[in-house]
């Protein structure tokens, strides 16, 4: 090797230099449900198992609130690989695909959004204290479990972020959500006063129209008759 | 003097290697970053895109003979849907690099049961239809279609030169691989993963996880 080829070599380098530095090729992708869907409505359902129309309707409304009070969060149930369509790959992978729905339904401005799969939550654009609020929730083992941890993660989160939600229409849950409904007890108790009260005075009407009735004995009744 | 420019070139190859070493490897950590679960690991995940906005991304779902339930050349919508499970397929469209979104109601005629972002059922049914908004294909068991079948309940035009409202080359991808013929001519079958594109290019996926049949 001679001064004359010291360029050509140089250059070499630098070419190999620059292969090995470039990323390696990511897929472009879209092509799982859930974006798709969230950009009309606010809550992605899985395909199967199916989640009980009771707590979609729970799930909806908080989304709902959460949008009204100024949070609007998106949320994804994923319960298999079917769920996320071309990418199944990224099943298991729940704060990986959160950041990556984020990036898809985004529009100007990052789009708060929540992802429940088998093994936990994960969160994107949803504020600093996010994941930790997630986490707490621990890992939902069925669709139900997913659904009601989604309604209190949305619940928490939007009060997180300053944009607390009434939770008078969500109904209680199991794991990982705290009761919300209001007690039968307190819903019932001035009905059944009122009934006790009208019961009571009935009563005291009746005593007072025929005094000596509640004593006579059912025999004597009868034999009146 | 020539040993020592020798060995001096010998050094800047080797730094320039190690550097780029670390840079890739560098490179490859950060796809996993800003990751916070549990399972976070460096693995380069798939770059999301966007759906396009505007009108030229926002077909309606029909033309003015799926509207009437009319029928479209062979093509007759059927009440029920011609019964039978239906078997499915996925295309995806992309325009200029952006998500062309795929409407729920392809192939179904008005009035439409509606249930969120889902149409559940309508007056009649096409061989081909969408009752989501996914790109998921729902074709008729035993019926022989093609991609122009769909494009025509669709009311939409698809050629060489024209896809939807956008007119430049069309690329057409089936399970992965170029497909150069016509478009219109590429048969819908099941498990069929149909790509178009216009414009900028995107790779195109080759497989699809179907849900359960409906």
């Amino acid at each position: 090797m001679s001064l004359r080829f010291r360029p050509t070599a140089l250059a070499l380098c630098l070419l190999l230099a620059g292969l090995l530095a470039l990323p390696a090729p990511r897929a472009l992708a879209d092509a799982d449900p859930p974006s798709d869907v969230l950009l009309i409505q606010n809550v992605y359902y899985p395909y199967a198992p199916k989640v009980p129309p009771s707590l979609q309707a729970q799930l909806d409304d908080a989304a709902a609130r959460a949008r009204k009070a100024g949070f609007p969060i998106k949320v994804a149930l994923v319960a298999s690989p079917a769920d996320l369509g071309a990418i199944p790959q990224m099943f298991g992978h729940v704060a990986a695909y959160a950041n990556f729905l984020q990036r898809e339904i985004a529009y100007l401005r990052p789009q708060p959004t929540l992802v429940a799969m088998p093994g936990g939550f994960g969160t994107s654009a949803t504020g600093p204290r996010g994941p930790a609020i997630v986490r707490r929730l621990g890992a939902p083992r069925t669709v139900d479990g997913m659904a009601r941890g989604a309604i209190a993660a949305v619940e928490q989160l939007a009060a997180a972020n300053g944009r607390p939600i009434s939770t008078a229409g969500l109904g209680g849950g199991k794991r990982g959500h705290h009761r919300t409904g209001t007690p039968a007890i307190v819903l019932f108790a001035p009905v059944l006063l009122l009934a006790l009260a009208f019961g009571g005075r009935t009563l005291l009407t009746r005593r007072r129209r025929s005094p000596g009735e509640d004593r006579r004995d059912p025999q004597t009744n009868d034999s009146s008759t | 003097m020539v040993r020592a420019a020798r060995l001096s070139a010998t050094a800047l190859a080797l730094v320039a290697v190690a550097a780029a070493v670390a840079a890739a490897a560098a490179s490859l950590a950060g796809c996993g970053a800003g990751e916070r679960g549990p399972r976070a690991r460096p693995v380069a995940w798939p770059v999301p895109l966007p759906a396009g906005r505007g009108p030229a991304f926002r077909l309606p779902a029909r033309g003015a003979a799926a509207a009437h339930a009319r029928a479209i050349g062979p093509l007759r919508c059927v009440a029920g849907g011609g019964g039978g499970a239906r078997v499915l397929a996925h295309v995806e469209l992309f325009a200029a690099g952006l998500v062309v979104p795929v409407p729920a109601g392809i192939g179904i005629a008005p009035p439409l049961r509606r249930r969120g972002a889902y149409v559940r059922g309508g007056r009649c049914s096409y061989p081909v239809r969408t009752s989501e908004p996914t790109g998921l294909l729902e074709l008729r068991r035993g019926a022989r279609l093609a991609l122009g079948d769909l494009f025509a309940v669709w009311g939409q035009p698809l050629a060489h030169g024209r896809l939807g409202g956008f007119r430049a080359p069309v690329h057409a991808y089936l399970d992965g691989r170029r497909w150069r013929a016509d478009p219109r001519t590429m048969p819908l079958t099941r498990g069929a993963v149909v790509v178009l594109e216009v414009g900028r290019f995107v790779p195109p996926h080759a497989t699809y996880r179907f849900p359960p049949a409906r």
